[in-house]
Formats: C-alpha cells, sequence, structure tokens
C-alpha cells in the first residue's frame, strides 16, 4: 500500500495561509489521525493529498511518485466525506458500484467488488434500499463501501462520523479501525474529536494555524505531550503558572500564585524561571489527609459524568481547578474544604508561552 | 413561577407518531435535558412547549396558564436553535438588541439590556463585529445573548453545542448551566451526546420513539436503568441473557447456560428469561485466585486506547456475547491483545431486565 509524503507543502488562499510549511511522512499501511480545531488546516492537508487542491508551494509524494499536478481520479484515492453524499436516487448496491474506477469493469467483476465491500460494512443486506431509508450510521457504512470499492490503497477520511450522532460515531469508529488494519491500507483521517483519533489512530498528528504541532503514538501524545497545546486540546488538563523557586538534584519547587508552593521533577528547570505546571484531571485526587505534593482547597460543585464525578475545585493559589475521580460516590459535596493531591509521575513542566498561556491553548 | 407542564403531548407527522403522549413537570430554575437518539423526538417535543410546532393532542402549561393554543412570542421562552440563526447582515450588537420584546423598549432600556447580555456571554468587545467575523463558539454566545435578552424566565436550547467542535463542546458544554443557573432561569436542553447530559443536566429525560423512558438524577438514571435501552445508550453496558432460579430482596440468583450468577434484586420470577447487564467500567479484573463472586474468564480480542481509559473488547464462554470492559488507563498498560483475563462484576452491579419485546439485539438499536 502506498506511502504518503508531503515535503514544505503551503496552501496559501488569496491572504490567507491555511498551510504552512508541513513536512509529513506516512508509512505504508499506517493510520494517521490529523486532529485540529476548526481551521487548522487539516482539511487542506488531505485536499492537497487527494487532488482536489494544488499546493501553492512544495512536493506531494504517494508511493515515491511525485503527484503535483496529477488529477484526483488518477491518484488511486478513496475518500469518505463528513457530508456522506450518496446519490439518493440510486439504490445502496449502486452507489456503493458507482466509482468510475469500478465503472469501467466489467458485470461480473462489479457484482464481486459490490458483494465484497457491502459484506465488509455489513450492509449487503440492505443492497435493494436507497439512502433515504436508511439511518445516518448506515449511510456513511455504504459511503465507505463506495471508497473501498475503488480498491484503492490510501484511504482519506474527511471528517467521516461528524454527522453522525455521539453513541453511532462510537460504534463506528471501530469498524473503520477494523476494515483498514484488515485490508492493511494506509489511511489519513482528519478530525476534529480528540477521542476518535486516539481510538483509531496509529498516530495522531496535530495541527493548529496551518501548522504541524506535534505527532505521534496516541499513547505517548496523551501522557507525555511535549508542548502545552496538546495537553490541552487531546484530553483536558489543569494548567498552574508559576516561577521555580529553587531547585534541588533532579526536584524543583515552582512557586504558584498566592505564595503557594510544589515541588515537582524538575530536570533542566532553573531557578527563577515562569513554567505552567500541567496535570491531568484523572490525575488529582482529593483527600482529607495531608501529604506532598498538594495544594489546598474547597469544592465549588459536583458533576456527575457516568463512568467518573467531576469535581470543581479551587485552590489556594486561586486557580480553579478540575479533578474527576473515577468510581467515586461523589464522596466530596459543595464548599467542603479538600486537599487536592497531585500524582508526580504525571505532572508535566511547560515554560510559560511567549504570548501568554490563553493564547497558547486557545482552541479557536 | 415558570414550572412547565406537559400533559398527553402527543404529536403524528403524517401518521406516523413523533411524541407519543408525553407527560413532564419541569420545575422552576431546573435545568433539564432531553437526550436520545436521532429520531426520537426531542426537538419536537422542544418545539411544542416553544409553540412553534402545533401539538395533534394535549396541553402545554407555562406558569399555571395554558398555552397550547398560544403563538410563540407571547409565551415569554427564548429558543436558541442548533444553527443560532443569526442574521448575517446584522451586528453582534443589533442581533442581541433584535428581539420584539426587546424592541418594544425605550432605547435606552435595549441599550442597557443588550450591554449586559453581552458582558454576560463576554463578547460586549465584540459587538461591532459581523457574524461571520466570529468563530464558532462565539457564534453561540451571540446566540445566547439574544436569547436572553428576550428577557426570558425559560431558556430552551437545542443542541446548542452540536455547531461546536469536539474539544471545545467539551470546554463549553457547563457554561450554559452556570449561566442559567446564574440568572435563575428553568433550562431545558436537547442533546444526543450522553455525556454532555449527565454532567449538565439537573434531570434527564431519555427519549426513544416519542416517549420518556426514564427521567432522574444523572447518577439514578446511569445507575438504575429502567431497560436495556438506557442501560446502554449512557455510557456503555455489557449484556447476556439468562434464567432467574431464585428473587429475593437481597439479589438474583440465576444461570446462563451451566454458569451460575448472582445480581441485584428485581421484579422477575423464578424460570423467567433475563437479560443481564453491567457497566462496562463495573466489569473488573481480579487476581486468578481471588475469591470473589461472578467470576469468570475472558480473552481480549482488541486494545483500544481512549485518553483516560483503555477500552477492551473480550469474548468469554460464560457470556457467549462479546463483552466490553473500561479500565482507567494505568490498570490497562500491560494488558494486550490475545491476553486472558479473570472478571468479575459484583452482584450489586450486575442488573436484570426482562427480555424486550422484540427482542435483546432491536432493544440495544440506537439509530
Amino acid at each position: 500500500m502506498p506511502t504518503v509524503e508531503l515535503k514544505k507543502v503551503t496552501m496559501k488562499f488569496g491572504d490567507v495561509t491555511a498551510a504552512e510549511d508541513v513536512n509529513l511522512l506516512i508509512k505504508d499501511g499506517e493510520y494517521v489521525a490529523i486532529l485540529g480545531p476548526s481551521g487548522c488546516g487539516k482539511t487542506t492537508i488531505a485536499k492537497i493529498v487527494s487532488g482536489i487542491l494544488e499546493p501553492t508551494e512544495g512536493d506531494v509524494y504517494i508511493d515515491g511518485r511525485r503527484v503535483n499536478g496529477i488529477p484526483s481520479e488518477e491518484r488511486r484515492i478513496g475518500y469518505v466525506f463528513q457530508n456522506i453524499l450518496l446519490f439518493p436516487h440510486l439504490s445502496v448496491w449502486d452507489n456503493s458500484i458507482y466509482s468510475p474506477r469500478v465503472k469501467g469493469l466489467d458485470d461480473k467483476e462489479q457484482k464481486a467488488l459490490g458483494n465484497e465491500t457491502l459484506q465488509m460494512v455489513e450492509m449487503l443486506k440492505e443492497s435493494a434500499k436507497f439512502p433515504s431509508e436508511l439511518s445516518g450510521g448506515a449511510q456513511q457504512k455504504v459511503g465507505l463501501a463506495r471508497a473501498l470499492a475503488t480498491r484503492a490503497g490510501l484511504l482519506i477520511l474527511d471528517e467521516p462520523l461528524s454527522a453522525l450522532d455521539a453513541r453511532v460515531r462510537v460504534d463506528l469508529r471501530y469498524t473503520l479501525r477494523n476494515l483498514v488494519k484488515n485490508l492493511g491500507l494506509t489511511a489519513i483521517h482528519v478530525t476534529h474529536d480528540q477521542e476518535e483519533a486516539m481510538s483509531v489512530a496509529d498516530r495522531i498528528v496535530i495541527m493548529r494555524k496551518g501548522k504541524i504541532v506535534e505527532q505521534g503514538p496516541p499513547a505517548q501524545m496523551y501522557h507525555d505531550p511535549q508542548q502545552i497545546f496538546t495537553a490541552n486540546f487531546l484530553g483536558e488538563s489543569n494548567f498552574l503558572e508559576g516561577v521555580v523557586d529553587r531547585t534541588i538534584d533532579s526536584w524543583a519547587v515552582v512557586e504558584l500564585r498566592n505564595e503557594q508552593f510544589i515541588r515537582v521533577k524538575g530536570n533542566g528547570l532553573r531557578r527563577g524561571q515562569a513554567v505552567v505546571v500541567s496535570i491531568r484531571p484523572e490525575h488529582l485526587t482529593l483527600t482529607k489527609v495531608a501529604a506532598a505534593p498538594m495544594l489546598i482547597g474547597k469544592v465549588q460543585d459536583v458533576h456527575f459524568a457516568g463512568a467518573y464525578v467531576r469535581y470543581d475545585v479551587t485552590v489556594r493559589t486561586g486557580d480553579a481547578l478540575i479533578v474527576d475521580a473515577i468510581a467515586d460516590d461523589a464522596r466530596f459535596n459543595t464548599g467542603e474544604d479538600v486537599i487536592v493531591l497531585f500524582d508526580l509521575k504525571h505532572v508535566r513542566v511547560y515554560p510559560r508561552p511567549y504570548a501568554g498561556l490563553q493564547e497558547a491553548l486557545k482552541l479557536e | 413561577m415558570p414550572d412547565i407542564v406537559l400533559r398527553g403531548l402527543t404529536k403524528r407527522f403524517r401518521g406516523r407518531v413523533a411524541i407519543d403522549h408525553v407527560d413532564l413537570e419541569v420545575k422552576n430554575g431546573e435545568y433539564m435535558v432531553f437526550l436520545g437518539p436521532t429520531g426520537a423526538g426531542k426537538t419536537t417535543l422542544l418545539r411544542m412547549i416553544a409553540g412553534l410546532t402545533k401539538p395533534d393532542e394535549g396541553d402545554v402549561i407555562i406558569g399555571g396558564k395554558d398555552v397550547t393554543k398560544m403563538p410563540p412570542e407571547v409565551r415569554g421562552l427564548a429558543y436558541m436553535s442548533q444553527t443560532y440563526s443569526l442574521f448575517p447582515q446584522l451586528r453582534v450588537w443589533d442581533n442581541v438588541s433584535f428581539s420584539p420584546s426587546v424592541k418594544g423598549l425605550p432605547p435606552e432600556d435595549t441599550e442597557r439590556l443588550a450591554r449586559e447580555m453581552l458582558l454576560l456571554v463576554g463578547l460586549l468587545d465584540r459587538r461591532d463585529a459581523y457574524p461571520r467575523e466570529l468563530s464558532g463558539g462565539m457564534q453561540q454566545r451571540t446566540a445566547l445573548a439574544r436569547a436572553l435578552a428576550a428577557g426570558t424566565n425559560v431558556l430552551l436550547l437545542d443542541e446548542p453545542l452540536r455547531a461546536l467542535d469536539a474539544r471545545l463542546r467539551i470546554a463549553l458544554r457547563l457554561s450554559i448551566k452556570k449561566l442559567s443557573k446564574d440568572l435563575g432561569i428553568t433550562a431545558l436542553h436537547v442533546t444526543h451526546d450522553q455525556e454532555e447530559a449527565l454532567l449538565v443536566a439537573d434531570r434527564v429525560a431519555i427519549l426513544r420513539h416519542g416517549r420518556i423512558e426514564q427521567i432522574g438524577l444523572s447518577r439514578q438514571v446511569y445507575n438504575d436503568p429502567v431497560n436495556p435501552f438506557v442501560a446502554q445508550f449512557l455510557g456503555e453496558a455489557d449484556f447476556f441473557l439468562g434464567e432467574v432460579d431464585e428473587v429475593s430482596s437481597a439479589g438474583t440468583k440465576l444461570h446462563s447456560g451451566t454458569r451460575h450468577w448472582v445480581a441485584r434484586t428485581s421484579r422477575l420470577h423464578p424460570g423467567q428469561d433475563a437479560c443481564v447487564a453491567a457497566k462496562s467500567e463495573n466489569v473488573r479484573i481480579v487476581r486468578d485466585g481471588a475469591d470473589v463472586q461472578n467470576k469468570f474468564e475472558a480473552v481480549v480480542t482488541r486494545k483500544l486506547f481512549l485518553g483516560r481509559f483503555v477500552g477492551l473488547e473480550l469474548t468469554s464462554k460464560e457470556t457467549k456475547l462479546p463483552l466490553k470492559v473500561r479500565l482507567e488507563a494505568e490498570r490497562g498498560k500491560d494488558i494486550e491483545e490475545g491476553s486472558r483475563l479473570a472478571l468479575s462484576i459484583a452482584p450489586k452491579d450486575l442488573m436484570v431486565f426482562p427480555i424486550p419485546p422484540g427482542g435483546l439485539a432491536k432493544e440495544l438499536e440506537v439509530e
């Protein structure tokens, strides 16, 4: 299956730069999710790979061949769109074998392909139905079958699940990953949904303002984000601003607001450095018993979220923290004084961003 | 006192029932969420309360007054649609001060109200912008300010977060609730997103096929679902089939094949076929030799990384149906596809339901 490579790709629309100097190599059989907020350039990248857009600068290679200037239909790509775009007057069957590449085959081959791909997405029984008789999820499965029927080795999925209900979305992402892996395809999946990206992809590429912020396997990106934007965008995080007060061996003591101190692992930190201490809500624990490292606070609100309980807690630094307790029966109440314990191995310390914390975390 | 009461509310579209005799009371100041899959009737229900859709039967009573036959503008409600419906040719300021009830006010009151509302949603500094110049989140807040400027006590929200990016949705989901609580207004919020619903709601009403399947606090509907549909629509649940042996106040004893289980108490009777369910985070991994109830073995067929959780899919001879298990990321670290695990479900976490009419598979359909 094909590799994909972008070299110094820039895309400008008038004054707007949608993608800037993007370098990306996607391996044979790799499932890559491009994740980012609206307007980050992720769809632009998908369109450049597929040939819908021609980059202003830079080169695109598919399977080692430079494809700049080569039209979409000659790139052997299966494309699945957010808006499902089935032909309303055609049956599921006819939709599944619609693509020109399939149309060029003889009847027998067409039939074999239609059967095979509809079976893969478990829609063969619905062959005779029309799109209007199907749910959104079922329609998207037909869209996927149509893309697979082209026998393209590279699949581009542009927000394929975004138009669907939350619940259906969760079910379908399993289907997607399974199909791609079983068929050994190379896939580029564009999404703004972090959980979707984490659950389907071998590698996540996070984009913001036309540039790649960070990339890596989902678990590594979640547990050890190198960039503060990633820490916030992939999952949620608490951020506390402070200054390194002193360093002792591999430890650092950070002075937070209101003369509160916290001890963190501090390799490479230096005295006087402005930093942001980051920790995910599930790595904080509420207790009544003091232990280090901790901050003292008060519960402001309690929200039940199913598999976990979320506490809004203000601590003495003045910061508002979110604390998630898994399998907790809401042991603490609004107004209660609590101790917030930090799980040290999950604390990350970042240099304070030049443009300010708010700007560095901005979601839109 | 804008308590909302619905009595026998019914709506059919071309003979198909969209809302089927719904009775509901919403308390003053309550934040109520209507949750359900597409086509469940949530939006229709909201539109009937707003007066945008005419019911075929039943009454809508707001603040003790029957408004069923009244047009939307005299009901004193604010309605925010999924797409916000801002006027593209008007600036933020003019969008917010547009509402007819605001228009009737003297200019200085309109001015004060618009200013207050924009301040409330944090957009006063963007008063001169046109909607297209705003981000999605800002457009949503403009729509919210406009809805609130109508001076309402009841806010109707149709999928207020749907048009936003997933991450932004997470960041903003509690903001509307906070605002409505600060203002002391009653809110009805429609969504298909179960996590959003659980997190923001005082009470959740779960709709399916035009009926309210269950209504209660988030914790109640999550922990004590009335049927398998609700059990799996909120969070994630595992199911298998069995036959009841014995029921007492202490629990339900049942078997599935040759395997015996102890579950929560139920109203089923001995000999009755049962559908047994557990939330996927309540299926726990135990030590091989652990002496616990409802212990069984399963093989991991798939492992999925979900951030804070790891999702496992397993097969087990004991339950026949495939299982899903949700673990804290830390605990799931060393488990691999193909691993054999000892699992257990505490009797209090094992729920028992009668076999749903139409069978279990049909019951669990979400579309």
